[in-house]
């Protein structure tokens, strides 16, 4: 039977017939044409990024940064503090090791030029991707630092004028050779649909999706990205952390510790527990999975995404996410339960389980 | 001892036809001119034939071929060079009743060589009629087309297309006498639908007015006299691989088209840079069109002005255009201040301004792989798919601001930093 929280809208039967022809493309079967090509070296797993030639790990380095390594300064008015820059340049090292091969950089954050001193000896096996004001001087600055650029989009919340003109600006730089691929990140399904018939020459997409969030078109818009060859990324795994704060075992510093919450629980105490004493007891049937893994394997899992790209600023986290490769194709029953059980629990909390600026997330893209 | 001198008169027989031979070989090899110094073999093999003397020269088969014998590199080829059983039809433009021993009409090169070379050891015996009679009819061609070149010096216009009509009687279809001929009428011709004449200058090979207007509504175009060039370039991928494309004479507009000219056909001004902020901007290029409100005013156009006619220029024509001399650029600018007043900066060789920079120009074509080749559907006004834009804009990288460069959008899109430049077939 399939599980509800993997139901991702309401026309289940196309959706089943959807996924059975992406899992059939990708191991090879017939229909291959215009599948993600995945293969496994060592513990990562990587896939072809759409027409683009780029072949992606599976797990890839957000650039999110912990708020506690921020000081006040540069562009975004944030930037790291030089402990945070250090611990950050070892967590891309130690990723780089593991197999991990996209780095997605922030210059509102301050990095290019920091990862582009990190990579230069490794430039050729690491792709870079940014998302930037789309000008030609900033382009000629990204490939004056990193020698050219691997992935560029920028993120819009409708197709109109401005976008047009933004596009036309990532087409000629595509054009002149100074980017590999070009696309855009959105947060809204109806503008992803839109893209895909407007933008030409669209490379790839980054869309919000997890295993709450995990409400797409399947009908319409998955089957011509997929005809399309374009590449789907998903970003958001965790939902900007949250997720992991739905985890009510003892891990070290991963307590449920959201305040709403737990005000939530306060006041609702015979519904909540409930839900939360069913997710504990799920995830204690898997005593070697955190809810982190499980949600990471949910993205893996699905055969139309190229790349999970997720914000990484601890160790734990990046062991985790890598972890869950192993096996990330086998969905355990006591998965899919304790999956479903924090989806349960993010409902019952409401809105509020989010931290104010991702609660779009909630609103458009609830499963 | 008459056995002695009967063999001393053989050996000098031989070697005074030896000496002969070689003084005509030379003489060929002169008459090969240019082509001798790289082709020698085929020079060797042309000038032991019959070619030489009934005066069926490199060009008469080969073409002018001007761009090949400056390109030390070879990329462009000769106007002609025939393979397989095209070789035969070249062959019966002069040999129309077939080959003079055996009147086969096809497959000339089962016994002759490329250039005719006949097997020495087994020398054609049959006389050829036809051979005297075309070597006349060439002589007298000769005579009429110097005698037009005469007229021509002379400014006797009248008489140097006759001239030329006479030759075209002698070597029908050639295409130097018909060029010179359409020249000739060309100048006799004292006005031209749909264009007033700007100036005095004509062009020397077309003999078309060189500065024209828009009749009624004074848009300047200029003559591009046509020719071959090299298309593409090899430093940039999207205009891959660089090779020969002629074009035929057309007329170009000097300026991209200014929204003051955009407003007389259309009745409106689209454009993005105009109002507060921009005083000068009807002598600025119309900006923000799509290639299909291009086509509407276009439509426009021909409608209103006598002989139509008007069009957008194909991509190899405005390339063309823009590969004459060195073409000046306007600044680029901030993206806030948009397109320079059109004509600011110097124009290029044939007069044309701002081809590169200030706003990019739509041409009719279709984006589609190179080599260009306006047979396989690219010219299609009706064709789908993305048309072709080039000259880069007020806000693009250096890099945009060269003629080679190729961009494309949808035939639909309107962007601030898209225009357009007329073009015209010439009115003949």
């Amino acid at each position: 039977m399939e599980p509800k929280l993997m139901i991702a809208n309401q026309n289940c039967t196309s959706r089943r017939k959807f996924l059975l022809a992406a899992g059939a493309c990708l191991a090879g079967g017939p229909g291959a044409a215009g599948a993600v090509r995945e293969y496994r070296r060592g513990g990562m797993v990587y896939r072809s990024l759409g027409r683009t030639g780029m072949d992606v790990s599976l797990l890839s380095f957000g650039s999110h940064t912990d708020p506690k390594d921020r000081r006040p300064g540069g562009p975004n008015r944030t930037v790291l503090s030089p402990e945070g820059q250090q611990r950050r340049d070892l967590l891309i090292e130690k990723a780089l090791d593991l197999g991990v091969n996209l780095l997605d950089v922030y210059e509102s954050e301050g990095q290019w030029e920091p990862v582009a001193r990190l990579v230069k000896e490794k430039r050729q096996r690491v792709l870079i991707s940014l998302a930037h004001e789309v000008s030609p001087a900033e382009i000629a600055r990204a490939v004056k630092l990193f020698g050219h650029v691997d992935l560029y989009r920028f993120h819009t919340a409708e197709i109109d004028g401005q976008t047009m003109e933004t596009w036309d600006r990532l087409r000629k730089a595509k054009a002149l050779g100074q980017i590999r691929a070009i696309g855009i990140a959105t947060h809204t399904e109806s503008v992803m649909a839109k893209a895909l018939h407007e933008l030409e020459g669209i490379d790839y997409l980054f869309f919000p999706y997890n295993f709450i969030h995990a409400r797409a078109d399947y009908s319409q818009f998955l089957p011509v990205a997929i005809e399309r060859n374009i590449g789907l990324i998903a970003m958001k795994p965790l939902a900007s952390g949250s997720i992991m704060r739905l985890d009510p075992r003892a891990r070290p510093g991963a307590k449920p510790e959201f305040e709403e919450l737990q005000v939530w629980q306060r006041r609702n105490k015979a519904i909540l527990p409930a839900a939360v004493a069913e997710l504990t007891r799920s995830l204690n049937r898997m005593p070697d999975e955190t809810l982190c893994m499980a949600a990471m394997r949910f993205v893996y899992g699905k055969p139309f995404l190229t790349t999970a790209n997720t914000g990484i600023f601890e160790e734990q986290l990046l062991d985790d996410n890598y972890a869950a490769l192993a096996r990330y194709q086998e969905t355990a029953p006591e998965q899919r339960a304790a999956l479903q059980a924090a989806s349960r629990v993010a409902r019952l909390a409401g809105p509020g389980w989010l931290p104010e600026e991702y609660r779009w997330l909630e609103e458009q893209w609830r499963a | 001892m008459a056995g002695v001198s009967r063999a001393l008169l053989a050996a000098a027989a031989a070697a005074c036809s030896l000496a002969w031979g070689q003084t005509q070989q030379d003489e060929n090899f002169k008459q090969a001119g240019v082509c001798a110094r790289c082709h020698v073999i085929s020079v060797v093999e042309w000038s032991i034939s019959k070619h030489p003397q009934a005066g069926a020269d490199c060009v008469a088969c080969h073409g002018k071929s001007e761009g090949h014998v400056i390109d030390e590199r070879n990329n462009i080829k000769p106007e002609h060079i025939p393979h397989g059983e095209a070789i035969a039809g070249m062959c019966a433009s002069c040999h129309g009743d077939g080959c003079p021993k055996t009147r086969n009409k096809a497959s000339c090169q089962k016994c002759h060589h490329y250039h005719a070379l006949v097997n020495p050891e087994q020398p054609a015996v049959a006389k050829d009629d036809h051979y005297e009679e075309l070597a006349a009819r060439w002589a007298r061609y000769r005579e009429r087309m110097a005698e037009g070149e005469r007229k021509v010096q002379a400014r006797d216009w009248s008489g140097a297309r006759a001239a030329f009509q006479a030759a075209l009687k002698e070597k029908p279809g050639d295409p130097a006498a018909a060029e010179r001929e359409r020249m000739c009428g060309r100048r006799l011709k004292a006005t031209w639908p749909g264009f007033e004449i700007a100036g005095s200058e004509y062009d020397e090979r077309t003999g078309l007015p060189r500065k024209v207007k828009v009749a009624g509504l004074g848009i300047p175009m200029v003559l591009a006299p046509g020719g071959e060039f090299e298309m593409g370039s090899d430093r940039l991928a999207m205009a891959k691989p660089a090779h020969t494309v002629r074009v035929e004479p057309f007329y170009l507009g000097e300026r991209e088209l200014t929204q003051a000219e955009w407003t007389a056909i259309m009745g409106g001004n689209p454009s993005t840079h105009q109002g507060a902020g921009f005083p000068e901007a009807v002598q600025m290029p119309v900006d923000s069109v799509s290639w299909a409100d291009c086509q509407e005013m276009i439509a426009r156009l021909n409608a209103r002005v006598a002989g139509g006619g008007f069009r957008l220029p194909t991509e190899a024509e405005w390339e063309f255009a823009a590969k004459q001399g060195k073409t000046a650029a306007p600044p680029l600018t901030p993206e806030a201040k948009g397109p320079a007043v059109t004509g600011r900066t110097p124009a290029n060789q044939f007069g044309l301004f701002d081809l590169l920079g200030n706003v990019w120009e739509w041409t009719s074509s279709l984006a589609k792989p190179y080599p260009y080749d306006p047979r396989d559907g690219r010219e299609d006004p009706a064709g789908k798919g993305l048309r072709v834009l080039r000259g880069g804009s007020f806000s693009d990288a250096a890099e945009w601001l060269d003629p080679s460069a190729r961009h494309s959008d949808r035939p639909e899109r309107r962007l601030k930093w898209n225009g357009v430049r007329l073009a015209r077939s010439v009115p003949d």
